[in-house]
């Protein structure tokens, strides 16, 4: 069925099977900035992986730039097969239109339309015909994991629990996921008193100061802190700083989760300081192309290709099974055409990454 | 009389309190207006800074961001009406408290909760309290209360200002030109019309006074041409007369006048016959009868002075003509009168005098003429005498200036009783005098001229009529000294008063009398009346009845200057007199004029032959008083026995005389 189909297709667009696929990435991060590194490579990986001929541009966290670097491929002489875009701070769904009206088809990476942009949008080849779809992460489960970490490993104590929750922002969906999920558990839980949910923007510094105040304030009344939600790394970090200048031991005094994988998180969580770092989701680079090219190939049309892919909580036993392949992996090690679309679907799962890495290396 | 307070000040007095109370009322009123309003929107702002600073405080309280706060803070404690600012925690621990300053009043406390919400959470943070202060408020409503007081004032000076002007420009500058309008009337200016613009109810009663003062003016105008008239007649009265001649005499001091006085003789008869209504249709009768005559001759109207009395006056006219009118007019009057069909016949007596001749003024030439008139009456009625200036007569303004002498003597104790003794006809002077009694005299003690004698200022009391009070006066001291003289021993001597026709005829005399005689105790027999012929020239029922009274109280009754006035001897048939006293000029050459003492003589014989006892006055000489005696006289007087003595002196003389 598979090879009839593969014959007709070959039949239909010799020309389609001959020419590798071309994909241009407009990355919102900073070049160097670890975690939109991260993506890169993995996208890299994946692509030489896949036949894929892949342009990366960075747009330095700046919306200007991101905006002129779309328009500029938009409107260059050699038109990619597919426009990979992060839906940062929202700005990225204005250049929908633009893409439809050069026939460049638009996938969104991490961050897809949001809930208020999609009743613009409508679904992905509903309004814009040349919108294909979205891969993003499960925040949702990603910020719920993690605060169901903090209540397991919270101590057993009739008081409840003076929680602090040190927030990215509030506008990024998937800032807005982490938090829902996070949201979802914490109000729940009757051992927990939440009593600041902060925002850090996604900054050490200010996560520090944030929770200096917040040692503050219990310190008025009297409390000590028990448990921090950080929605990120470097905040949870900037938490562990002001902790520990207010003499508290992170880790033992009070529990902190984090997400994101960096070598930092991955070394606290080592330490001890971080009761987990959660994330993986650099290997949403990868997925994309893995994606596009079963989409390109035809294995699956555009209503498969919008997906939810999980993330993964790294705790201290896993830092100690991994070691250092976590702080510099090389993910070329990986044949990410293992992760093609398979009859039961896809399995995007950062283990299985990782696992298939220690393999490589082995 | 005490100055009445203005119409202004009146109205100042009103205005100003009221004013002061209305503005009063309304600052009150705005600032309890002003109070509530304030109350109502600071409590509204109160509410509001209450809620927007918990409301503000609620994020950087959350996300312990202390500058924030403190900012915040700070910008709530900058409103003008925020004391203090408080911070509290939801287990109300003090975080920050702040204070705007000190000898802040009316303090208000007030605190709201600080509540955290986003979308996901809501949470309380703490509290904020705000003290505020009312002090702001109270100013303001000072403030206002004082623009409020000052526009009132404001409002109230200018209406007062205005309503003063327009006060003084409409209602009291009017009614200050009615008040000099009637002050100048009053003084004797001639009404003058108010112009004036006056508006409404005061241009009204303008317009009512002016009409009203011009009906005044004409009713005066008409008074005093009344005043001048006399109502029975409707010609001229005295004062009427009097201020037409002096007006000619003003126009025309260089043309000559006359002026007849007339006296309707025994008129009084005609009032006691038939009546007043007779006597008043009579008196129109005359008038009527001498207009007609005259009418066209007269420079003046004729004028009526007194009761039966008319003066008429003629210009450019001569002493003949003037005799040529008075004649024609007594003439004229010979034609019987009728008075309730009777026929009356009515004679007059007519004084006559000349401008300038006789006086330079009509007051003077009124007096003089009256003058005439009284002395030709004296003389014989009906007849006309022009007025003659001699020694005895003195010129009309020295008459005039007697008359005020009169006066003043009478009311200021100028007058002196003088009494000259009359003795027995055989006194001798240094030997033996035996005293009868004496006669009252009067002087006046002139303060500039000395002692003036009867003989100058007797004519003048007679034509002024003050011989009444003068008669009355020299009685009542004569009276008087004799009961002082009785008191003194001398009991039997008799006082002589001097009586005018006037006096008798004014009537009173003999109730007078009595009455002095009883209040001095003293017996009538020993008061004589002396009187001149002339008394007896009219067959006067009065001069009759008079001395009937005078005889029937008990005094006797004396002819003085018998042998001087009317010749005629009849009267001494008919009256009853007791005494002759022979004038002085029949004695003057009685010692050397053989005629003369036989006419002395012959006259003691005759009052002797009549019953009469006979006085021979003026004996200057023994020789004289010799030939009276020896003539059969039987009492003397003259300054050969005693001159005229002041009533004090003359009883201590008489004593030891």
């Amino acid at each position: 069925m598979r090879v009839l189909a593969i014959c007709l297709l070959c039949l239909v667009s010799p020309v389609l099977l001959a020419a590798p696929l071309s994909v241009t990435f407009i990355n919102p991060g900073y070049q160097g900035e670890r975690f939109w590194d991260m993506v890169s490579s993995t996208m890299r990986a994946a692509a030489d992986d896949l036949d894929i001929r892949l342009a990366v541009h960075y747009a330095q966290r700046d919306r200007h730039v991101m905006q002129a670097l779309a328009t500029q491929v938009l409107e260059g002489e050699q038109l990619p097969d597919y426009l990979v875009l992060v839906n940062e701070e929202q700005y990225a769904v204005d250049l929908l239109e633009q893409a439809e009206a050069r026939g460049v088809d638009v996938l969104f990476l991490l961050n897809g339309p949001s809930a208020e942009q999609r009743l613009h949008t409508g679904a992905p080849g509903e309004r814009y015909r040349h919108w294909i779809g979205a891969i993003e992460p499960d925040n949702f489960a990603a910020g719920a994991r993690m605060a169901e970490a903090l209540v397991e490993a919270a101590p057993a104590q009739s008081d409840p629990l003076p929680t602090l929750a040190l927030l990215g922002d509030t506008l990024t969906p998937a800032s807005i996921g982490r938090n829902g999920g996070m949201l979802d558990v914490l109000l729940d839980e009757p051992r927990v008193r939440l009593d600041r949910l902060l925002t850090a923007h996604w900054n050490q510094e200010e996560a520090r100061t944030l929770t200096a105040g917040y040692l503050r304030w219990l310190e008025r009344r009297n409390e000590a802190p028990a448990l921090i939600w950080a929605a990120n790394d470097p905040i949870a970090i900037g938490a562990i700083e002001a902790l520990q200048d207010a003499g508290f031991t992170p880790g033992e005094d009070v529990l902190l989760v984090g997400l994101n994988w960096s070598p930092e998180g991955i070394r606290r969580v080592a330490r001890g300081e971080l009761l987990l770092t959660d994330g993986g989701h650099f290997l949403a680079g990868a997925w994309a192309m893995v994606m596009l090219r079963d989409l390109a190939d035809g294995v699956i049309d555009i209503a498969d290709a919008s997906i939810r892919f999980p993330m993964e909580a790294l705790d201290t036993h896993d830092v100690a099974t991994f070691g250092e392949r976590l702080v510099a992996p090389d993910w070329r090690d990986i044949d990410f055409a293992r992760f093609r679309h398979t009859p039961d679907g896809y399995d995007f799962s950062p283990r299985r990454a990782l696992d298939m890495l220690m393999e490589a290396r082995q | 009389m005490s100055r009445r307070p203005s119409l202004n000040q009146l109205f100042m007095l009103r205005l100003v309190p009221l004013a002061l109370l209305v503005a009063m009322a309304v600052s009150l009123a705005n600032a309890w207006h002003l109070h509530k309003r304030f109350e109502v929107e600071l409590d509204r702002k109160e509410t509001e800074l209450l809620r927007i600073g918990a409301s503000l405080l609620a994020a950087p309280l959350w996300n312990f961001d202390n500058q924030a706060v403190n900012e915040l803070v700070e910008t709530l404690l900058a409103d003008a009406d925020v004391a203090s600012v408080s911070v509290y925690d939801d287990a109300d621990t003090l975080l920050l408290s702040r204070f705007a300053g000190d000898d802040l009043q009316g303090l208000q406390q007030r605190r709201a909760a600080i509540i955290f919400e986003n979308a996901l959470l809501r949470r309380q943070l703490g509290y904020l309290e705000l003290t505020f202060t009312r002090q702001r408020l109270s100013e303001q409503i000072g403030w206002s209360v004082f623009f409020t007081l000052l526009a009132v004032s404001l409002v109230v000076v200018a209406v007062f200002a205005w309503t003063m002007r327009f006060n003084r420009l409409h209602v009291v500058a009017p009614l200050n030109a009615i008040l000099d309008t009637l002050r100048a009337m009053r003084s004797g200016q001639p009404f003058m019309p108010l112009v004036s613009h006056a508006p409404g109810e005061v241009g009204d009663a303008l317009q009512a006074y002016n009409s009203l003062a011009v009906q005044l003016d004409h009713a005066h105008q008409e008074i005093a041409a009344q005043s001048q008239r006399d109502a029975l007649t409707g010609l001229l009265n005295r004062h009427g007369f009097y201020a037409h001649l002096s007006g000619w005499l003003e126009m025309h001091p260089q043309r000559p006048l006359g002026i007849l006085h007339m006296d309707i003789n025994h008129f009084r008869w005609i009032n006691e016959s038939f009546g007043q209504d007779a006597g008043s249709q009579l008196l129109r009768d005359i008038a009527r009868r001498l207009e007609d005559q005259l009418g066209a001759q007269l420079c003046l109207p004729l004028a009526r002075l007194g009761s039966d009395e008319f003066v008429a006056a003629f210009a450019d006219i001569d002493a003949p003509a003037l005799a040529r009118h008075a004649r024609t007019l007594q003439r004229n009057m010979l034609e019987p009168f009728e008075v309730f069909d009777q026929q009356v016949f009515v004679s007059m007596n007519l004084g006559g005098a000349l401008f300038p001749q006789h006086a330079a003024t009509a007051e003077g030439l009124l007096k003089v003429a009256e003058l005439a008139l009284h002395r030709g009456k004296e003389r014989s009625p009906g007849e006309y005498r022009l007025y003659r200036p001699s020694t005895v007569h003195l010129p009309a303004h020295e008459m005039i200036a007697l008359e005020r002498d009169l006066h003043r003597a009478l009311n200021e104790d100028g007058l002196r009783l003088m009494l000259q003794p009359i003795v027995t006809a055989d006194s001798q002077p240094g030997a033996r005098v035996t005293l009868a009694g004496v006669e009252a005299l009067v002087r006046i003690e002139h303060p500039e001229r000395g002692v003036l004698s009867p003989d100058t200022f007797i004519p003048v009391a007679e034509a002024s009529g003050l011989i009444l009070p003068l008669g009355a006066w020299v009685m009542e001291q004569g009276l008087a000294w004799l009961a002082d003289a009785t008191r003194q021993g001398l009991d039997t001597q008799t006082i002589a008063f001097n009586v005018s026709a006037r006096e008798i005829h004014a009537g009173g005399l003999v109730e007078r009398l009595a009455a002095g005689l009883e209040r001095h105790d003293l017996a009538a027999q020993r008061i004589i009346l002396e009187v001149t012929e002339n008394v007896m020239l009219e067959h006067d029922s009065v001069v009759r009845e008079t001395f009937d009274a005078l005889r029937a109280l008990g005094c006797k009754l004396a002819i003085d200057d018998f042998g001087t006035g009317f010749s005629s001897l009849s009267y001494l048939q008919h009256l009853p007199f007791d005494i002759v006293k022979i004038d002085r000029c029949f004695v003057g050459e009685v010692h050397t004029a053989p005629r003369q003492a036989a006419l002395v003589a012959a006259m003691i014989e005759m009052g002797h032959a009549l019953g009469l006892s006979v006085t021979v006055e003026g004996i200057e000489l023994h020789e004289q008083a010799s030939r009276c005696l020896a003539s059969g006289a039987d009492h003397l007087q003259g300054y050969y026995f005693c001159r005229p003595l002041p009533a004090a002196e003359a009883l201590a003389r008489f004593i030891t005389l």
